[in-house]
């Protein structure tokens, strides 16, 4: 073990003032990583930020001296390696053992500090921790792989048949990388490792589909070579080897031109490094019509895409100007070169396009538990999984989408009892569909229960202030149940009421520039509609310009462009100002100096935006503000404009909103 | 005119353990959270040895290599990789991108202060 002699590092307590604090940072991130990870499909990226702070402990703290704290994140760190290499799925029992480290090396650090006075037992944890570490490797070396293709699917397999085959071989062994695509013409592709014989997992697989649906190929011992050459490194104790390794002697490297540089071919080690994923082609001798391509390089992919857009627009601004002395052939190659950038985007787009499946496939299994949990009776009914939607969307979609279905189940349903006392099947019917519609992606959440109480929702809006016109419509009614806090059920039950209302579902929605509606009926049941555009990078918008600078308006919240007169315009007493259209006054809100009224809408409400110009329209690819600077309300992202500068784009629900509540308030 | 060491590392205790054996020996040191900003660092001025941590966010060490290998101003500018990773294939892809050594944490001081005269005066 190395350990700094005689202080040569120097103001020692600073540094271990820093590597204290940096420390409990990173054990809190390792924390809030560990409780949000998803059992079943650990995010690669979560796992890396666990493995990095882990890491980062472990060279300061043997640095320093600290070796129990790096023995133990030593070994977490490994087990962290083989979670991510899948040589084992992860277990709840991995993330109780890590948490309990994580306290560990936390008591360890204030032991250190001095604001504990004795050290933390560490031998339990660091056994269990090595336990798990080391079972992931010698499960990978034993078990044999194979890759399973069952279909293609004439009609899917019943969805409990699936789960419960894929938790029996889940017993025998480990499934991994599963992809469900369960519906006709579809198939059902995973890998599985396990010690038996291939006859046995093909005897159990033959139980869900005919025997000659049945693909099992033998993953080939490239993995295995993989497994020892980790296992080796994981051997390899933290301090045994100190030393220094020189490749280039330092008279060489004084004396080098610039013509022989190293073997500094750009992406060589790129190339090297990623073998393991190209490796990932599904199904090795099977299926070669698909592969399996890292989500990072389609992302990589779109980004220059989406570069290539803005470029092209670029020249198309510059060029498109008809004095222009351009000749006919350079001209046509602009044109040319504007259709095969839109055509590349589309292709490109379309990479990232993923059945709705993948978030539908849950929902059964997700009802099931809920019903048994609330003494319910229910049938799921899913149609449409096969709709494509932006992965990016898959994601985001989930939670709101799965919350539809828990609200269908839990409010919507009645108990049967309930059901056959009015007459109608003990068994409610809960139907989840996805149609595209032109460029959007429509999910219907649709339940055959008692439908929304209009009295009831009223009732509550009432006891919380909310005034509401009289004879207001079903329709304004049922917008009610979007309000903040909002919730009519007789008591607050384990399922729904945790405070998660209708208000996020519909706000998570919009940030995905998509919209909620709902439909309901009483005695028959509720509909809730709602729309997300097909992908979130790209989309057609309206340019205007505010003082000197441009905007951006998604096409698809606004009405009417109009100019305005300036008595058109009139402040109403308590509303602010109004812009009379039509038969309708509109809440104004003033951007510019301009005469210039964009009308927008947004969740049902419109409002007249004055701008100062209008400058276009045209197709943006939308950056994060988020990623690349903050959050700022108002704004829900960044373009490139054709000349390069950058122009914001609005938030049009939040300026809608905004306007509307001032409006309101004044009353 | 004291020689210029650039020191890269997302860990903030290492990137000070690293700075304060290399200030003690009189070099100017400077310091960048990741590949990616020692890169606009490296840009901004030519540094006498960059000593780097492999494994950070963003632009990992080996990755930083390889583009400062690139450019002209760092052609025989010692690249140290500073990392607890041992592998030999690791170490075989950071001499491929460049790297002019690979020095493993925990380093000892008096070592590092040898390595880095070997290269700068």
């Amino acid at each position: 073990m190395t350990q700094p002699s005689a202080n040569p590092l120097g103001d020692v307590s600073s540094i271990h003032a820093v590597f204290f604090e940096e420390t409990d940072e990173h054990l809190a991130a390792i924390e809030e990583v560990l409780l949000r990870l998803d059992l079943a499909a650990p995010a690669a990226e979560d796992l890396n930020a666990i493995f990095r702070a882990a890491h980062s402990i472990k060279g300061s703290s043997v640095m320093l001296g600290f070796s129990e704290i790096g023995a133990l994140t030593h070994i977490m760190e490994n087990l962290l390696d083989s979670l991510r290499k899948g040589e084992r799925a992860l277990a709840q029992r991995d993330v109780d053992v890590m948490l309990r480290a994580g306290d560990v090396v936390k008591m360890q650090v204030a032991f250190r500090k001095g604001a504990l006075d004795e050290p933390p037992d560490m031998r339990a944890v660091e056994t269990e921790l090595r336990e798990l570490a080391e079972s992931g490797a010698r499960a990978a070396a034993q078990a044999r792989r194979y890759a399973v293709r069952l279909g293609p699917l004439s009609d899917p397999i019943d969805e409990s048949e699936l789960e419960k085959m894929l938790a029996g071989l889940d017993e025998m062994g480990t499934v991994l990388r599963r992809d469900v695509r369960n519906f006709a013409g579809g198939d059902i592709r995973f890998d599985v490792s396990l010690a038996g014989a291939q006859d046995d997992l093909r005897s159990v697989l033959s139980l869900v589909v005919a025997p000659e649906l049945v693909e099992v190929a033998r993953v080939d011992g490239t993995e295995g070579t993989r497994v020892e050459a980790a296992a080796r490194a994981a051997e390899e104790s933290v301090a045994e080897d100190a030393g220094f390794d020189l490749f280039v002697d330092p008279h060489a490297l004084r004396g080098r031109r610039a013509s022989d540089r190293p073997e500094s071919v750009p992406g060589d080690a790129e190339r090297h490094g990623r073998r393991e994923s190209d490796r990932q082609v599904h199904g090795v001798q099977g299926d070669a019509s698909w592969i399996r391509v890292k989500v990072e390089k389609i992302d990589r992919l779109v980004n220059l895409v989406g570069e290539l857009v803005i470029t092209e627009a670029m020249l198309a601004q510059q060029y498109g100007n008809p004095d222009e002395d351009l000749r006919q052939g350079e001209l046509t190659g602009l044109r040319d070169l504007a259709r095969h950038t839109r055509n590349l985007q589309d292709a490109v787009m379309s990479i990232r396009m993923v059945p709705i499946s993948a978030v539908f496939s849950r929902l059964p299994r997700l009802a099931r538990e809920l019903s048994q949990r609330l003494g319910k009776e229910v049938e799921v009914r899913i149609s449409g999984e096969a709709t494509e939607l932006d992965r990016s969307l898959i994601e985001k979609i989930t939670d709101p989408l799965t919350h539809l279905v828990r609200n269908a189940i839990d409010h919507g349903l009645e108990t049967p009892e309930a059901r056959a006392a009015a007459g109608k099947p003990r068994c409610g019917v809960v139907s989840v569909s996805a149609t595209q519609r032109g460029e959007n992606v429509v999910i219907e959440v649709r339940d055959d229960g008692h439908g929304l109480d209009r009295e009831r929702i009223l009732a509550c809006a009432a006891e919380r202030g909310v005034a509401v016109a009289h004879g207001a419509t079903d329709q304004e009614v049922w917008q009610l149940i979007f309000e903040p806090g909002f919730s009519t059920a007789g008591s607050i039950t384990e399922v729904s009421g945790r405070g998660v209302g209708m208000d996020v579902v519909r706000r998570n929605i919009q940030l995905l520039r998509g919209n909620v509606e709902l439909a309901s009926r009483a005695g028959e049941g509720t509909t809730v509609t709602v729309s997300v555009p097909l992908t979130l990078a790209i989309i057609e918008a309206m340019t205007v310009a505010v003082s000197g600078e441009t905007y951006a308006l998604p096409l698809a919240s606004v009405l009417e462009v109009r100019r305005v007169k300036a008595d058109e315009i009139r402040g109403v007493a308590g509303r602010g100002l109004t812009l009379r259209v039509r038969d309708d006054y509109l809440p104004v809100q003033t951007l510019g100096k301009g005469d210039i009224a964009v009308i927008v809408e947004a969740d049902g409400a419109r409002a007249a935006l004055l701008v100062d110009e209008l400058v276009g329209q045209q197709q943006i690819v939308v950056k994060s503000l988020e990623t690349n600077f903050r959050r700022v309300p108002g704004i829900s992202g960044a373009t490139i404009m054709g000349d390069g500068k950058v122009a914001l784009i609005l938030d049009i629900a939040h300026t809608v909103s905004q306007v509307d509540r001032g409006s309101r308030v004044r009353h | 005119m004291s020689k210029s060491i650039l020191v890269v590392d997302d860990t903030r205790s290492m990137r000070k353990m690293v700075m304060s054996v290399l200030e003690s020996a009189g070099y100017s040191v400077e310091e960048a959270v990741d590949g990616a900003e020692a890169l606009e660092k490296a840009k901004a001025r030519v540094f006498d040895l960059v000593f780097t941590d492999q494994n950070m966010p963003r632009m990992d060490g080996i990755t930083l290599i390889r583009s400062l290998r690139q450019l002209a101003e760092y052609d025989s500018i010692a690249l140290i990789v500073l990392s607890t990773e041992t592998g030999d294939e690791l170490k075989a892809r950071g001499r491929a991108a460049g790297a002019t050594g690979w020095m493993t944490k925990p380093f000892e001081p008096t070592k590092m202060l040898d390595v880095v005269r070997r290269f700068i005066a």
